[in-house]
């Protein structure tokens, strides 16, 4: 079911009434309740993949019930260690499979047959027809983080089966993240909601701030965006630099929405969900960049993989070492493609200097002052999603390639109405940046409770109500549901 | 859930707020969408036309925008031998489904109605687009008995709220913005407006470009509109009704198959014969005017739309027949 259609626009209100009104008494109902319309939710696409989830869940679920019962026994210390050890590495054997070949299969087995064929050896190993199972990357690393932690000792496993498959399957999140933490999302299930009519509020404007991105932003760009990358071959340089300025609001509309739609959601029935996005276009360097970027995701990195590792404190090399293998885990984690490899490759490289230098990340809120680094910082950020963008490297070189010729300087135009849907889009850019800037304190764009002028700010609700209503495009899924 | 007063009264306000909105932007988009220009204004044309008995056309032609560009109305009166008014009531996405809702409102001064048609269309099954609906009803369109009689399906389809289509009538302000950045982004705009032009609505803003061309070609060699073709049965109700009415009133009636592309044609040659045989055969009480292959590609301003040049030769190949 996608947020942006009308099934959903029914759904959230029969479940929000039904969640605060019938199954309110009690803790265990809720979270029955929540499990049952995600799944609901979920098998609205492909019921099928419900047993993917189910099964995620149950072995993540199943494994921290062992760890506990290993704990409890007076066996040795190091012995019960180890037997943790294993059970964590089972269930994460067993989850990144599943991952694996729904996500990674035919990618492999198509680079091993080239890169076999390059040496002159035939491989006869045949691609399968797999459907990817939509948000099968989010919920696996979010199953996973509760494994990790429990084998960390930073979690007690819970008992509460119908508790852990809520925090597995909380639709809000479910299909596009925030990649949540058992510590935070998990133990939120242990206690029965109650309905915080602030927090309330807060969702519903963080949803129609969601909307707004999703809608007017992402789903506008989009339409040039696919011409014009699709049809690179035959635009000027400085339109294909148009293409690329409208892709990265396409895909920051797009995500940054959905999140904004999943925690304004969360919210309505009373659960806080972590921040994903922070402004990032507002960034001052690369690196601050990925502190506001998809944060979920990289705090998951830095959490499970680059600190085990030894992150910064084992010395230069480990750390180079370290910041280009989590950037090429990020870019593998987004798809199955050369390209987002290469993507992730190109975030790490960019971090190496920075880190030799020192640089740190600048924690103060963006000032007009720093507009050149947030320029400079953006267009490296554009760039990179050329890569991201491009249907393989061929395409990604093609395009970088023709962008730098003579016709940069030309004044860009797309095709027919395609320049229609680029103004506009730009129009609506520039009032999502000023909103944001204006906001750039605050959790989120729409976040205007601090504004203490009702007619200033029902005006703004107004407008981007209005902008929704007559420029919003008809229902279109999310990128990130591909991922 | 626990409230305070002063909360449930502020839910109270909220709640009005955003439903008074949506009714507002309901409200005004019928509004909004006559003051705006946009594709479909030539339904207004067609509709008040047809209402002003000062309007006595003799030829009128029925088609989508391959007629606007392609059938030339100044052309047929100039050169027809009695000089008959001829108007053309062409519209964007006019198919056979929204042309014969027409019909029963032609003056009595008419006396031949050219039907341009795609036969390919007739494997669909009976149905207008959305837009075009919305046009229809923003424009004032109301559905006669006599109409209802012999398309009761249409007048199934098109009897919604009309919550229903102001709320699919909300992208008027694009589309509005649209027209207007055309206009003004393209030099070579036709100088003619749509939506006065009773003769010749042509629709060419700009020369063929050829990387446009070719992604278009491809797009048409790919979906083969007429593989595995047939007519269905309640498209032949349908246009038998429609031609039964039409010829009750002496009212001369002509199909217009139009050109294709003979960028398109070659890999389709055989399944579009056999279609239009079939066409032919199905309707052979209805006089034909087969323009499918008189077309060469340097008449067209992309895939499917003729230019000038294109819409000249058209035209000629029905004077001649007519004549």
């Amino acid at each position: 079911m996608l947020f942006n259609s009308f099934e959903y626009l029914v759904f959230l209100p029969v479940v929000f009434l039904l969640y605060w009104f019938v199954v309110n008494k009690k803790l265990e109902i809720q979270n029955a309740f929540i499990v049952v319309v995600s799944y609901i939710f979920y098998g609205w696409w492909d019921w099928r993949f419900l047993i993917l989830i189910a099964i995620t869940s149950f072995a993540s679920w199943l494994s921290g019930i062992w760890m506990l019962h290993i704990r409890q026994t007076g066996e040795n210390p190091a012995v019960r260690n180890k037997k943790c050890k294993w059970i964590t590495a089972g269930n994460i054997v067993l989850n990144i499979g599943i991952l694996g070949f729904f996500k990674y299969y035919n990618f492999f087995v198509d680079n091993f047959v080239e890169a076999f064929g390059f040496m002159g050896i035939k491989l006869h190993v045949s691609t399968l027809r797999i459907i990817l199972p939509v948000g099968i990357s989010f919920y696996t690393f979010q199953a996973l983080s509760y494994s990790i932690d429990v084998y960390r000792d930073k979690l007690k496993p819970t008992k509460d089966i119908i508790a852990f498959f809520a925090f597995v399957s909380f639709f809000p999140q479910l299909v596009a993240g925030p990649i949540e933490r058992a510590t935070s999302l998990l133990v939120q299930f242990y206690h029965k909601r109650t309905f915080v009519y602030k927090q309330a509020v807060d969702g519903i404007r963080q949803i129609i701030w969601g909307f707004f991105k999703k809608m007017v932003i992402a789903d506008n760009c989009s339409v040039v965006v696919d011409d014009i990358f699709g049809n690179y071959a035959n635009y000027s340089g400085s339109t294909l630099v148009l293409g690329a300025l409208l892709f990265s609001f396409q895909i920051y509309g797009d995500f940054s929405g959905y999140s904004d739609i999943a925690i304004g959601t969360a919210k309505l029935f009373g659960i806080e969900l972590r921040r994903n996005f922070h402004y990032p276009y507002f960034s001052r360097n690369i690196m601050e960049f990925w502190r506001r970027w998809h944060i979920s995701l990289n705090t998951w990195f830095l959490d499970y993989i680059y600190i085990p590792l030894g992150g910064s404190r084992e010395g230069r090399y480990k750390h180079i070492r370290n910041i280009l293998l989590v950037f090429f885990l990020s870019g593998l984690w987004h798809g199955a493609a050369w390209t987002f490899i290469v993507w992730g490759l190109y975030y790490g490289l960019l971090f190496i200097p920075l880190v030799l230098l020192g640089v740190r990340v600048d924690t103060k809120v963006p000032q007009f002052k720093n507009i050149g680094s947030i320029l400079g910082a953006f267009m490296i950020v554009m760039f990179g999603w050329i890569i991201f963008r491009a249907e393989n490297m061929m395409v990604a070189m093609g395009y970088l390639q023709h962008m730098f010729d003579k016709s940069l300087f030309h004044i860009p135009k797309a095709a027919g109405i395609n320049n229609v849907f680029a103004i506009l889009s730009l129009f609506f850019i520039l009032i999502l940046l000023s909103i944001e800037w204006m906001n750039r304190g605050n959790s989120f764009g729409l976040d205007l409770k601090h504004v203490p002028n009702n007619f200033l700010r029902y005006s703004i609700y107004t407008f981007i109500l209005f902008a929704i209503y007559f420029f919003g495009a008809d229902s279109s899924s999310f990128i990130y549901f591909q991922f | 859930m626990k409230l305070t007063g002063t909360q449930q009264l502020s839910i109270g306000i909220f709640l009005f707020f955003l439903v008074g909105l949506i009714v507002i932007f309901n409200g005004i988009t019928p509004w909004l969408f006559r003051k705006m220009p946009n594709d479909f204004v030539r339904t207004k044309l067609i509709i008040n036309t047809l209402n002003d008995p000062d309007h006595t056309p003799g030829m009128v032609i029925f088609g989508n925008s391959r007629a606007m560009s392609g059938v030339n109305g100044y052309l047929l009166q100039e050169q027809l031998p009695d000089h008959p008014l001829t108007y053309s009531f062409t519209s964007t996405s006019q198919y056979m489904s929204e042309s014969v809702l027409f019909y029963t409102s032609l003056p009595s001064s008419v006396h031949t109605v050219l039907q341009c048609i795609d036969i390919q269309s007739l494997s669909q099954p009976i149905d207008m687009k959305i837009s075009n609906q919305v046009a229809l009803h923003m424009y004032g369109y109301k559905m006669d008995d006599q109409t209802k009689s012999f398309a009761f399906s249409l007048y199934k389809k098109l009897n919604k709220s009309d919550w229903y289509y102001n709320f699919h009538a909300r992208d008027c302000l694009f589309s509005g913005m649209n027209v207007w950045l055309r206009n003004l982004l393209d030099d070579d705009v036709s100088e003619i407006s749509l939506e006065h032009t009773l003769h010749y609505a042509m629709t060419q803003t700009s020369d063929r470009n050829e990387a446009v061309y070719e992604r278009e070609i491809l797009h048409y060699e790919t979906n083969d509109s007429f593989k595995n073709y047939t007519i269905l049965p309640e498209w032949k109700e349908l246009i038998e009704a429609s031609y039964q009415y039409i010829r009750a009133k002496n009212i001369k009636y002509y199909f217009v198959v139009m050109p294709h592309n003979p960028d398109v044609l070659p890999t389709h040659q055989e399944e579009r014969e056999r279609a239009f045989s079939m066409f032919r055969e199905e309707f052979d009480s209805i006089p034909v005017i087969n323009c499918m292959d008189i077309l060469s590609a340097d008449d067209f301003y992309d895939a499917i739309h003729p230019n000038q040049k294109g819409a000249a030769k058209l035209t000629q190949h029905i004077i001649q027949y007519l004549q």
